[in-house]
């Protein structure tokens, strides 16, 4: 029977990808994680199937202090992971995200991405200094809960895709002087609307964009 | 989203024939199934094909869910049963405001100790705010029970097994339901008018899976 050692590549102790991760081979993973906490640059980990997300919600994230690049499948995991100092680009598919009322994402990050997460977290500040790209999409058919708020206040941000099931508040700061019209999609399910605060955005196409959605 | 799928659906005549067409071997907007495997492993691009995919019969819950389509499309490929998966994923849908859950599979209690049922989402809301609990962990079981089907028929077998544990059959609640819940329009509920409804749904559900089992689960060749 493959396990997750098996079927893992390393490069020299500064990857670490592993993509039949499972309840008995997680024991496994966290120390492997943990033991080379110090080198890790990139780490892929993936729980195939529909089993409930794995528990990672005690690891110590900080101690991966050179973590760059991080991408999870059916994970549970702690807010505080998406304000990790070093993380350049960070992943969650299907990872509910538990842990903090509000959560500001980490100074290095430049693209994050959610994709079914079903956060317990009631604020999402998107403000990191370096983000260029954002990613929420929540299915109808994964969607249990999201964020009651996202607030962008990144003046970075060169793409904003954002697809929601439930409702939630959208609220920007600006200016998105990067942000192109082009690069913008803001899309509301058929259970909730987005209702969007262009609170400061002076971008005339960010604008165009969320006008459609705005609350009357 | 990729720029040529949207003229690859209109050349195709849909989200339906353009999947037949990608099972078939066949090229549409210079498409082909190489292609949409690669298309399809950009998240805008499957979220876009799922809509698409919903928009062919609006307001209904897919009992093999949306994200499946290259699943879909992978068994239509391989397998001696074809289109027919296509078919099947098409046409096994049912209303979404009808997939309501068993209070055994899905519920809680509110405060003032009557019953909250939840379901699909857009299904039934406690004021304004969808009830949905565990209904992830229901979509996964059906897309597990049909990922491991080998055939149609016991595709549409195992699902219809999924439907009978978490949708409630209208039977007797074991307490009374909140006033404050609501229908899919934003309707108060009549518990009595609702467990007719439920049981009434129930059947027609019952009904839907077995015609569509009769209807595109074919004997193997030769058996």
């Amino acid at each position: 029977m493959a396990t997750a050692a098996d079927s893992s590549k390393t490069h020299a102790e500064t990857t670490l990808e592993l993509h039949d991760v499972s309840e008995a081979s997680l024991p496994d993973v966290r120390a492997r994680l943990l033991a080379n906490a110090a080198t890790l640059r990139r780490v892929s980990l993936v729980q195939p199937g529909f089993a409930r997300p794995l528990d990672l919600t005690d690891l110590p994230w900080h101690m991966l202090a050179r973590l760059r690049n991080l991408s999870l499948q059916r994970f549970q995991v702690p807010a505080s992971l998406l304000a990790h100092p070093t993380l350049e680009s960070l992943r969650l598919v299907t990872c509910p995200i538990v842990g903090a009322e509000s959560v500001h994402v980490g100074p290095s990050l430049t693209a994050l991405e959610l994709v079914d997460c079903n956060p317990e977290v009631a604020t999402l500040h998107v403000d990191g200094p370096a983000l260029t790209s954002f990613v929420l999409s929540q299915d109808e058919d994964a969607a249990e809960s999201n964020f009651a708020t996202v607030r962008f206040a990144c003046p970075g941000l060169q793409a904003l895709r954002f697809r929601a099931a439930l409702a939630v508040d959208l609220v920007f700061v600006g200016p998105f002087p990067a942000l192109a019209a082009a690069n913008i999609q803001l899309q509301a399910g058929a259970y909730g609307g987005p209702v969007v605060d262009v609170s400061a955005a002076e971008s005339a196409a960010l604008l165009a964009a969320v006008a459609p959605f705005a609350a009357p | 989203m990729h720029d040529g799928l949207r003229p690859a659906l209109h050349e195709a005549g849909g989200v339906v024939p353009f999947m037949k067409a990608m099972a078939g071997g066949g090229t549409v907007g210079g498409i082909g199934h190489e292609k949409f495997n690669t298309l399809w492993n950009r998240q805008e691009n499957e979220d876009w094909l799922k809509d698409q995919f919903r928009a062919v019969s609006p307001n209904m819950h897919e009992w093999i869910p949306s994200n499946q389509i290259q699943a879909i499309v992978d068994k239509a490929k391989t397998s001696h049963e074809g289109p027919n998966w296509i078919d099947l994923h098409n046409e096994l849908r049912s209303p979404t405001s009808h997939v309501i859950f068993h209070p055994a599979a899905s519920s809680h209690e509110a405060p003032d100790g009557t019953l909250v049922l939840h379901g699909h989402v857009g299904a039934i809301y406690l004021g304004s705010t969808p009830q949905i609990k565990a209904q992830g962990t229901f979509h996964d079981e059906l897309r597990e029970t049909f990922l491991s089907a080998p055939d149609v028929a016991t595709a549409v077998e195992g699902l219809k097994t999924v439907m009978k544990k978490w949708v409630w059959d209208g039977s007797p609640l074991p307490k009374p339901l909140s006033g404050a819940l609501k229908d899919s329009m934003g309707r108060p509920i009549d518990a009595q008018a609702l467990m007719a409804d439920r049981s009434a749904h129930f059947t027609d559900m019952h009904t839907m899976f077995d015609a569509l089992k009769a209807k595109y689960g074919q004997k193997r060749p030769g058996k």
